[in-house]
């Protein structure tokens, strides 16, 4: 009996400093957050209760949903490009042979550099002057005979810039996990289906991708909501611009917040980037269920 | 193996210790948004230490100066001074972050001699937050080495504009990538044309008043005759400022802080200065900035602070720093018999009388709105559709801040 | 494979290519860290370095970084090049407050405080959670999982309130604690599986010798668990090594700045004409050599813990 109450200390002692930790950082900043966004908080002085006031801010304010939709559409072309690269990187290092770790290696590379240092590495290839990738698509002819291609001159051309840069950097994250997914996939169903007399991209199609299901909903899943915490990426690289039409939902919270000073809408577009996230979330866990 | 991970553990530990400035009564901390601030708090010292007394100063210079200083104050950290542009003073005088010194400004003997303009900034319902420390006022400047005359009014800036374009040459750039640089630079052209930013009281917005319709016309003309860099869009103030001493770029909208830089570029070019004009050419006008100096709620020593910011508008400073070095001097007692002063900033001291400076409270929100409409029109929209709606916006942040 | 052996040119001549455009910008950025300002500042690239130069890097590490991007072509020529001893000073002690090298110690910093104090909470939590008993077990086991699924960064405003109201705001102790709590779900989760792998008998003898539950877990258990300790170092490093959101937002003193924050001084300062990629080049390199000497040796750990966070969703 002593010893088991001893243990349940032991117990309480070691699990506290992870709850302490959780409970300063997380809850009480997460229902914090709640309680701002019904508030006006001033820079000195008391905050006020304005009740709903600020979400009826946010949902009129045209600001946020332009960030929002282009949020939306950022998050909807970057997943994609991750998706096909990741998959094709994925089959291809599935096959055991000579190389395949060091391959795999390579293509995972990039993800270990952050989001800020990739930024950086491409602002430098996109450099309207010196830039290779700029000098490699004006030899094929892009930016017409005066060679004044750049990048960052249209919100199109900026988020498609932004959107290689991403692949390149977070596709490895995808291959990992489907290559988990390759890897639990019994050799003699593609065997059984060779045998069919099926070709490998019939196989590929009709056998792997849909044993593959669980896999590919948790890459759709972290791309999405992923792609709604864009910040540093256009931040670094576009800074909203040009025509402020490169911003996203993030950079709109921290603009609001701590440059605008306007604390209570701010925290209410947080909650609504979280909501938002949730329901996607969700709804594509529905999806994906396994039949 | 032991020993060695207690060694760096204890060199970790001990870091950030070292990094810790004891910071006295007797040191002054003051924070500038820019370079003028950094020469204000070394002469300070250099007097301090030639009368023997103890009183220093230590600048911080911020780059991103709202972020940190909206940081640092609801955080409650000490700044005894904040020398800031004279942008931001409505709002930090709004929120409650600088003290009241109406009385302590008012006793001053060249109060009277002070750019209302300029003070009116720091001003909010009658009582005084901040005064002008230092001014920055803006005009264009051009390089007599590619362009002789400058233009007189608008037709001919147009028509100067196809000849450069001919010649294959750059006329004229702006930084449409930077809100500040275009709100400095572009807009006193829509105003000396009679256009205005908001009504007098401030509370109403005027941004799509069809005088700034015709300024950012006239900008898209030049654009479309070809004398402006084609991916003008994406230029930032370093970018325009760098090509003119580059000796590419014929003329640029700038502050009279270029008097001083262009010292350095005379190889390339030979600099004059005109004011912004407007279509006709009859009237001129400018944006009245700079830095205004303040003295922040969590003051550590409001002796010191009050010495330190009578000495930033003494003639020490204000003939033998600023006007020295291409800056203007605030007072205008210290203009007749000031040895620094040359026909340019002369020109410059009468545009700062005439020129406009907004009084807004959410500057910086509105800044972010201004520029997208810029650069909306500049890549193609209709002027009038962007400008009304802008201004709707502009309307909105301007009920929701008063 | 077999299968496949007719087509094996193919698949080398696919993977070589992807490989090489993967790592190109990588070997790009690096040359040009190297290279001479009249080679790097071209229309006409080189893809090897003719003359090697480490001035950038002697520049940004040393020399405050809002005055870095504005230094010309003729102030690069005239940076004196110093001695060797100077040189190794210079490295643990840079001499400007708002130099790289001072940040890049501040990362460091924040890196190591990071991995210690999530080495620490982690195995203490994970231990408990997967092998004694106590009560709520299940609740707290899902109340430390559930960050993953709320993204860290909408919880900007409050966490800024919370961190000022307990003093660490602008303070290099808060991003520690900050990057500690967002690694706490991948944390406990590796440990605890590492934990419950272990065959319980190994405890039952260490207890009926009489060894106390603090010793267990250092002498007896911890040794087994090193592969789940490592994946939970190593992504401990990865996040707060490349976290810029919360060091963007939260540290506002200048010398306090962590290297990602610094770098972004120089990259968004300059302009297209003057020496701003050579630093930035040079920066990135310095900022990305730690996380890269890291995932060389300890590539596996790094893959489990991607792994390992995704199944926990």
């Amino acid at each position: 009996m002593n010893f088991v109450r001893k243990e349940k200390i032991i117990f309480v002692l070691m699990v506290s400093p992870a709850l302490l930790l959780l409970s300063v950082f997380f809850i009480w900043p997460l229902f914090n957050s709640f309680w701002i966004s019904f508030h006006t908080w001033p820079m000195f002085g008391k905050p006020k209760w304005v009740g709903l006031d600020n979400y009826i801010y946010t949902l009129n304010d045209p600001r946020f949903w332009e960030t929002l939709k282009f949020t939306t559409i950022y998050t909807f072309t970057a997943t994609p490009m991750l998706f096909i690269v990741a998959l094709i990187t994925a089959l291809l290092c599935n096959v055991r042979t000579w190389g395949t770790t060091f391959f795999r290696a390579m293509y995972f590379l990039p993800v270990v550099l952050s989001f800020a240092t990739a930024s950086y590495i491409w602002l430098w290839l996109y450099s309207e002057l010196y830039g290779i990738i700029i000098y490699v698509l004006e030899l094929f002819g892009f930016g017409g005979p005066d060679k004044n291609l750049n990048v960052w001159t249209t919100p199109t051309s900026g988020l498609w810039a932004v959107n290689t840069m991403v692949t390149w950097k977070f596709s490895g994250i995808q291959m990992i996990i489907l290559i988990a997914g390759l890897q639990a996939i019994r050799d003699d169903y593609n065997e059984a289906s060779t045998l069919m007399g099926a070709s490998r991209w019939q196989t590929i199609w009709h056998v792997t991708l849909p044993l593959l299901r669980p896999s590919i909903a948790l890459c759709l899943i972290l791309c999405i909501a992923g792609g709604y915490q864009a910040y540093e990426q256009f931040l670094i690289m576009t800074q909203g611009g040009p025509q402020g039409a490169t911003r996203t939902i993030l950079m709109h919270t921290t603009d609001m917040g701590f440059t605008w000073f306007k604390l209570g809408p701010a925290a209410s577009v947080g909650i609504f980037v979280m909501v938002i996230i949730f329901v996607l979330t969700a709804i594509q866990l529905r999806l994906f269920k396994p039949h | 193996m032991k020993l060695l991970f207690k060694i760096i553990l204890a060199v970790f530990t001990l870091l950030p210790i070292t990094k810790i400035s004891f910071a006295n009564d007797d040191t002054l901390i003051v924070w500038n948004r820019g370079g003028w601030g950094e020469w204000v708090v070394e002469g300070f010292n250099k007097k301090m230490e030639a009368e023997g007394r103890a009183l220093r100063a230590t600048s911080t210079l911020n780059p991103e100066f709202v972020l940190k200083f909206n940081a640092a104050m609801s955080s409650g950290e000490r700044i005894d001074i904040v020398a800031m542009g004279t942008n931001d003073l409505p709002n930090y005088a709004a929120m409650g972050a600088l003290t009241d010194i109406t009385d302590f400004v008012t006793g001053f003997d060249y109060f009277d001699n002070l750019n209302p303009i300029h003070l009116k900034q720091g001003t909010l319902d009658g009582r005084y937050y901040a005064i002008p420390n230092a001014a920055d006022v803006s005009g264009f400047v051009y390089n007599k080495k590619l362009m002789p005359t400058p233009p007189k009014d608008w037709a001919e800036m147009l028509s100067m504009c196809k000849d450069f374009a001919a010649k294959d040459q750059i006329m004229i750039a702006w930084p449409t990538k930077n809100p500040g640089g275009m709100r400095f630079t572009g807009l006193p052209m829509a105003w000396a044309n009679g256009g205005s930013y908001t009504s007098d009281d401030g509370k109403t917005a005027q941004f799509n008043h069809p005088k700034n319709i015709e300024w950012i016309m006239h900008y898209k003309d030049l654009y479309d005759a070809g004398c402006v860099p084609e991916n003008v869009s994406v230029w930032d103030w370093g970018d325009k400022q760098d090509g003119f001493l580059a000796g590419d770029i014929a003329m640029i909208g700038t502050g009279n802080f270029l008097m001083n830089v262009v010292k350095d570029h005379t190889e390339k070019v030979d600099a004059g200065f005109t004011p912004f004009m407007s279509k006709d050419g009859s009237m001129t006008s400018s944006y009245v900035g700079g830095d205004g100096i303040s003295i922040p709620v969590t003051v550590g020593n409001m002796e010191g602070a009050k010495e330190y910011l009578q000495y930033a508008l003494s003639p020490e400073v204000q003939i033998e720093i600023y006007s020295k070095n291409g800056g203007l001097p605030v007072r205008s007692d210290l203009v007749d018999n000031n040895p620094y002063l040359t026909e340019d900033s002369k020109m410059f001291l009468v545009e700062s009388r005439r020129g406009y400076a907004p009084y807004l409270k959410p500057y910086h929100e509105i800044s972010e709105v201004i520029v997208t409409a810029f650069q909306r029109v500049l890549a193609g929209e209709d002027a009038q559709e962007v400008f009304d709606e802008a201004n709707v916006t502009f309307q909105a942040i301007l009920d929701a801040a008063n | 494979m077999k299968r496949f052996s007719s087509d094996w040119y193919w698949y080398y001549v696919i993977n070589y290519t992807l490989v090489i455009l993967i790592i190109f910008p990588i070997y790009w950025t690096f040359i040009s860290s190297v290279k001479t300002p009249a080679e790097l500042i071209t229309s006409d690239p080189t893809y090897f370095p003719e003359t090697w130069t480490w001035k950038y890097y002697f520049q940004i590490w040393n020399y405050d970084l809002s005055s870095t991007w504005q230094l010309s072509s003729d102030d690069y020529m005239r940076l004196e090049t110093k001695s060797l001893k100077e040189s190794i000073i210079n490295f643990f002690i840079p001499n400007e407050k708002k130099s790289i090298g001072r940040a890049f110690w501040n990362s460091c910093f924040v890196s190591f405080g990071t991995i210690l104090l999530t080495t620490i909470v982690c195995t203490f939590a994970g231990y408990a959670l997967a092998i004694l008993r106590g009560p709520f077990k299940n609740i707290i086991f899902l109340l430390i999982i559930t960050p993953i699924l709320f993204p860290g960064v909408s919880l900007l405003i409050p966490l800024y309130k919370i961190l000022k109201d307990i003093g660490l705001l602008n303070n290099l102790y808060g991003l520690i604690f900050l990057h500690s709590t967002f690694m706490l779900p991948l944390g406990v989760f590796m440990m605890r599986n590492a934990f419950i792998s272990i065959p319980s008998s190994l405890r039952e003898v260490a207890i009926l010798e009489g060894t106390s539950e603090l010793q267990i877990i250092l002498r007896v258990l911890l040794p087994l668990c090193i592969p789940g300790l490592l994946t939970v170092m190593v992504f401990a490093m990865y996040v707060s090594w490349n976290d810029y959101i919360f060091a963007y937002v939260f540290v506002t003193t200048g010398e306090r700045e962590v290297l990602n924050v610094a770098l972004a001084k120089i990259a968004l300062g300059g302009n297209e004409f003057d020496m701003k990629w050579g630093s930035i080049t040079a920066g990135s390199v310095i900022s990305f050599i730690p996380i890269i000497i890291f995932y060389t040796f300890l590539q596996q750990y790094f893959v489990r813990g991607v792994t390992g966070s995704a199944v926990k969703e």
